[in-house]
């Protein structure tokens, strides 16, 4: 072996009662190298990195070494040449950028008091090196997605003198739009640069063939291949990791909805990065809502679904009267939200609860609940939305993303919603899911319904869009239609907006 | 019944398997942890204590001695489910005991005085629920200001002194001391009122709903979930169940003291918390807090019947309460992320 | 995960034998021979005391004019008994024409030091407090002393002395009622109780009653088995109840419950009934309206009620004195009065909320100041 492995892992197996997470999987980063990790979810990725985070014990027999080092479990944890940022960001979003720092990496203490200037300055000369404009003092929670996960790359690489360890990225792009997403790949670039090894886990395939030296894919728990980037196409990625061919470039290609009956008119929105926006959307047409960051383009279709505070304006569904959009919640009009963990996934309650928990008025028997019309229920929609799980009993938290977005999807579609409202539909979630979350909206609007999507994922918006209205500055400044709908006229369009 | 039409056989286990690993999961420790200590509670005290302990007089003295308690702890199960606090309920019950109490001394029915106490019981229910769901006070701190107001009006009102009087002793003991097949009326109350919240939460649409707003309100409001009427309504039936052991607890001492219900605020909370790891983990429920109530009893009892020294029930509850929570509580977090 | 588990419970179960280990075994009923003569000394004191007294035992009129404007401080304490007593404290005050100051405490020393130090700024003339020992507030001694305030100490183990001007409701003042339990136990079994005596030790101003009712047993009928169970303050709330059926399931020979005061039988007739323990007697001391109910319901035999009327004006009687400059009368209670079913009708006689020992009480030593109302 000529180039020296900092990580290397052999035959690492992990299994937990039922199921083998990990089957006997080799890894191997390269020192110097960015390394990355693909798989649909599933595939035993989450499981690998919490191993490689010592909150797994792995099978006996398992070995990892780190630069040459033998590691066990016990000295996984904290170990000061592997770094984590995890999916979640582990900030807490109620301190600062400051606090976030000190706590994360340690506090400057004179004699037990900390010293806040130095705090601050040393805040800066970690961030110094991520270009990012950010108020340190502000509460995170008023931060940019991308500027949380700087915060938590630069919690992460805080006292690291750039010597010979890896620094693990969990889908660190997951949240971000394009524009965005871009910036925090050169940020991951420079890290490299100053000789940090670098673990990139993935769903966007673009991003890892573009970023990554070498990428190992996971399948059903076992390393199906470990090739360089170069030379690899997204496709060949796609069909690796699914185990088949998987359509990257799908469109809906719905037909035209001129002729049909409105189903969603809303009038003059108002509230945060929104400036008065007004739209009008057809029985079977899907439009969607693109933007800039801070353009309203991710506002809005919270906003219509009465889920913003201080928002008004009228929205009205089918020829129904207008109310306010303060009241939209009592229309049926239901939204998969942005943030799924946050806004959607009722933890600690089984898939068939969370499917069901929508529609309930309907599950009525006299005073009960009419359970075995709701397993029947719960049964159909999950072969509708191809849900894979154990059972309709597992709790929905030992879902994968894919499977608890479908799920999402599916509290939605029960309420036989004639507008379905869709945020970041597939943040999170693999190519396979990702694709049935496509078809599965795009067979709903050609029977008619109509939806409203906004994604920071362009992806999403080529295909499934009809129409797309672009947003700048809290207002619709273009509207692309059909054919207009591309990769290069959407972007172009939006940082059109963002020259104003 | 079953669904195979629907469900694809391939991705399942056979049904026989699937039984058996449902009882494995319904009996192990980690779903009733304090069934298996209160077991070790028996059998420890069956040995040291084989001629008392090991009797029907012991289940009575447990199911009758912790009755009330078991209500205090039921009182709190709906609120808790949807994520709020009730630190004001002892001092409903209390409320409750003394109206109750003030009213029947003075010449009314025993059953009026009663409807009375229940009355404003909801009525600080009602006030919880302004002050928490529509003033949007942290329930912990707006129901312990509450509970403080409602402490301070039963001062004002008894003038701190316990309403007593032969007329208490008369129908209005009846409630508590009423005895149905060898237990007392609020043990039979307790399992009534488990049964109702068990179903009420397990079995019918509302229940579903506390839960979904207990986990995630937000996702909840999304989901069409009228979540403020559902936290004001637990506020009413903590209240409500409140108020009725309040009445169960006067009727029982035949007194209505200002301060009565104050010693059940630690032990009711304690019920209620090891209880939501008991049965169905991670959610407050009616039968997992009982089987916390009886539990704690089961040990107290034996104590008491082993004339052990005073500072042993404390330092029993401590341990157990520990040990109940490690033995579920410690290993949920481990099977969860599994 | 398994063995953890285990730990957990070995753990539990080794708490339960360690702590069922710490009980002691209780005695068991002989049938030795009555000793008739002590039950009937038994009788003769419970005849004695059933009729209610009347004289205070302080009889020396002031015989001056009680200065006005005098201040009072009095100590209050968590219990709701005490804001009754401030209540009837206060009715007096007012009518001598002095001013009196309840300072509210939580029952903490930092509250009644707290306290002691407002009576040092207030400048009081007198002061009276309840259950503290002077531990407390000994600090503040030589100030109150400077300041001349009469410390008039109630129902605490300290003596009067050494800065405490006046003490009563000290043990040995509270030892008669213990031999009124015992003679009312005896002479009611006709001496054949079997009796348990249940104790709180955080009261310790209660400890000399314990013992006296012990030995009065022992004197009075050395055949019966007596013995003692102690309950934790924390209890007090509603443990009692549960703690003595368990005591007494476990020495399923007595019958008979004697209290240390008479607030732990709130809730215990009922236990006691659901228990199957009817047969149990109870005994206490210190009376109050539940009390008088659970005698009138025939749920109680019978209670030694404090004069707390009386103990409390003898403490204010002692200011006067001392303000008016006459010498100071000794600490002193009146004769004990036992309450059982046949006088308990006599209870319904209160001054301001209480019941007092001696009809009167009140106008008694208002009269002895002079200020009739």
């Amino acid at each position: 072996m000529t180039v020296p492995s900092v990580l290397d892992v052999r035959r690492l197996t992990k299994t937990f009662p039922g199921t083998t997470a990990l089957d006997a999987v080799d890894l191997e980063v390269r020192d110097g190298e960015i390394h990355a990790l693909v798989g649909q979810n599933g595939s035993g990725k989450s499981t690998l990195i919490k191993v490689l985070a010592g909150y797994h014990t792995p099978d006996p027999g398992s070995e990892i070494r780190l630069a040459g080092e033998p590691l066990t479990h016990s000295n996984l944890a904290g170990h000061d040449r592997l770094r984590f940022v995890h999916q979640d960001l582990g900030l807490v979003l109620e301190l600062s950028t400051v606090d976030n720092l000190a706590l994360r990496s340690e506090f400057l203490t004179s004699a037990g008091r900390v010293r806040w200037r130095a705090q601050v300055r040393r805040t800066h000369q970690l961030l110094a090196d991520f270009a990012v404009d950010l108020d340190v003092h502000a509460p995170l929670s008023a931060a940019t997605p991308v500027q949380r996960t700087v915060v938590a790359i630069a919690a992460a690489l805080a006292g690291w003198d750039g010597g010979a360890g890896l620094l693990v990225l969990d889908e660190p792009t997951a949240v971000l739009p394009p524009g965005e997403a871009a910036h925090l790949l050169e940020i991951v670039r420079g890290v490299r640069a100053r000789g940090t090894s670098i673990l990139y886990v993935s769903h966007r395939l673009d991003e890892v063939l573009t970023l990554a030296d070498r990428v190992t894919v996971l399948r059903g728990g076992r390393v199906v291949a470990t090739r360089p980037t170069a030379g690899l196409g997204p496709e060949t990625l796609a069909a690796l990791m699914a185990g088949a061919d998987v359509d990257v470039g799908y469109r809906a290609a719905l037909p035209p909805v001129d002729r049909n009956p409105l189903a969603l008119t809303a009038r003059n929105v108002r509230g945060r990065y929104l400036d008065g926006v007004s739209l009008e959307v057809r029985q079977g047409e899907v439009v969607g809502v693109a933007g800039l960051p801070g353009s309203g383009a991710a506002e809005l279709v919270p906003a219509l679904a009465g889920a913003v505070a201080g928002a008004d304006g009228e929205i009205s569904v089918g020829t129904v009267g207008a109310v306010p959009v303060a009241r939209a919640n009592r229309l049926n009009l239901p939204i998969v939200p942005s943030d799924r963990l946050r806004d959607a996934v009722l933890p600690g309650m089984s898939l068939a609860e969370n499917l069901t928990i929508s529609i309930l008025g309907r599950l009525r028997r006299g005073p009960g609940l009419a359970h075995s019309r709701e397993r029947s229920t719960v049964a159909r929609w999950m072969a509708d939305v191809r849900v894979k799980a154990a059972s309709e009993r597992v709790g929905i938290d030992t879902l994968s993303g894919g499977n608890q977005q479908k799920v999402m999807l599916a509290r939605c579609l029960a309420r036989d919603p004639d507008v379905l409202l869709l945020a970041d539909p597939t943040s999170g979630v693999d190519p396979a899911a990702r694709q049935a979350i496509y078809e599965l909206v795009a067979e709903r609007a050609r029977a008619g319904l109509a939806v409203v999507v906004t994604s920071a994922d362009v992806g999403d918006l080529l295909a499934l869009c009809t129409r797309v209205l672009v947003l700048g500055n809290g207002r619709v400044v273009r509207e692309l239609n059909g054919d207009e709908i591309t990769e290069h006229t959407l972007i172009h369009a939006m940082e059109e907006t963002g020259q104003r | 019944m079953t669904n195979t039409l629907e469900r694809p056989a391939a991705s399942r286990p056979p049904a026989t398997e699937r039984v058996w690993t449902r009882w494995a999961t319904a009996v192990s420790p980690r779903s009733i942890g304090a069934v298996y200590i209160l077991v070790v509670i028996v059998v420890v005290f069956s040995i040291a204590l084989p001629s008392t302990y090991p009797t029907l007089a012991t289940v009575k003295q447990v199911a009758n001695g912790y009755s009330i308690t078991a209500l205090a702890a039921l009182a709190l199960v709906v609120p808790l489910a949807t994520r709020t606090f009730d630190l004001s309920f002892a001092y409903v019950m209390t409320l409750s005991g003394v109206t109750a109490a003030h009213f029947v001394v003075h010449g009314m029915s025993a059953f009026a005085a009663m409807l009375l106490g229940m009355l404003v019981a909801l009525v600080i229910g009602v006030v919880n629920g302004l002050v928490v769901v529509v003033m949007r006070i942290d329930s912990f701190i707006g129901t312990l200001a509450t509970g403080s107001l409602v402490q301070a009006f039963i001062i004002f009102f008894t003038n701190a002194q316990i309403i007593s009087g032969v007329e208490l002793a008369g129908g209005f003991s009846q409630l508590a001391q009423v005895q149905i097949v060898g237990l007392t009326g609020p043990a039979v109350y307790a399992v009534v009122v488990a049964l109702v919240l068990w179903f009420v939460l397990e079995h019918t649409v509302v229940g579903r709903r506390i839960y979904a707003v207990g986990f995630n309100p937000d996702a909840a409001r999304l989901a069409t979930i009228a979540v403020d009427r559902i936290r004001f309504g637990g506020l009413l039936v903590s209240a409500g169940v409140a108020g009725f052991a309040g009445l169960c607890l006067a009727s029982s001492i035949s007194a209505g003291s200002p301060t009565a219900g104050t010693a059940y605020l630690l032990p009711a909370f304690a019920a209620v918390f090891v209880g939501a790891t008991q049965l169905k983990r991670g959610r407050f429920n009616a039968w997992g807090t009982l089987i916390a109530v009886v539990m704690l009893g089961a040990g107290t009892v034996g104590l008491s019947l082993s004339a052990a020294p005073n500072y042993a029930a404390d330092m029993f509850t401590g341990v157990v309460l520990i040990g109940a929570l490690a033995a579920t509580g410690l290993q949920r977090r481990r099977i969860r992320r599994g | 995960m398994q063995r953890k588990s285990l730990l957990v419970l070995l753990a539990a179960a080794s708490a339960v034998i360690l702590a069922a280990c710490g009980g002691g075994g209780g005695g068991s009923a002989a049938s030795a021979p009555v000793d008739q003569a002590g039950v009937q000394r038994a009788a003769d004191l419970v005849q004695g005391a059933s009729v209610r007294p009347s004289d205070l035992n302080v009889t020396e009129p002031i015989g001056k004019p009680v200065p006005p404007g005098k201040v009072v401080d009095f100590v209050s304490c968590p219990a709701a008994d005490c804001n009754v007593i401030a209540g009837m404290l206060k009715v007096h005050t007012d009518k001598l024409g002095w001013t009196l100051n309840v300072l509210t405490t939580d029952g903490s020393p930092g509250s009644q030091q707290q306290a002691f130090a407002q009576i040092v700024r207030d400048r009081a003339d007198g002061a009276i407090y309840i259950g503290i020992d002077r531990g407390v507030y000994e600090r503040y001694l030589p100030e109150l002393q400077a300041n001349g305030t009469w410390m008039v100490s109630v129902c605490s183990t300290n003596p009067q002395g050494n800065g405490i001007d006046f003490a009563i409701c000290t043990p040995d003042q509270q030892r008669e009622t213990g031999r009124l339990m015992a003679a009312s136990v005896i002479s009611h079994s006709g001496g054949r109780a079997n009796a348990v005596y249940v104790n709180v030790p955080a009261f310790d101003n209660l400890s000399k009653l314990q013992d006296e009712f012990l030995a009065s047993m022992k004197e009075l009928c050395p055949a019966c088995p007596t013995a003692s169970q102690d309950v934790p303050i924390t209890a007090l709330g509603n443990g009692v109840p549960q703690l003595v059926v368990g005591y007494l399931r476990a020495h399923p020979d007595v019958d008979y419950v004697v209290l240390a005061i008479d607030s732990l039988a709130s809730g215990l007739p009922a236990a006691l009934k659901a228990a199957g323990l009817d047969h149990v007697e109870i005994v206490g001391q210190g009376g109050g309206d539940t009390t008088w109910q659970y005698i009138k319901t025939g749920e109680q035999l019978a209670s030694v009620p404090w004069p707390y009327v009386e103990t409390y004006l003898a403490g204010l009687d002692s200011i006067v004195r001392h303000v008016t400059g006459v010498q100071a009368a000794p600490s002193q209670l009146p004769r004990f009065w036992i309450v059982t079913k046949n006088n308990v009708a006599e209870t319904d006689l209160k001054v301001d909320g209480i019941t007092p020992v001696v009809i009167g009480a009140d106008a008694k030593f208002a009269q002895l100041w002079g200020a009739s109302s």
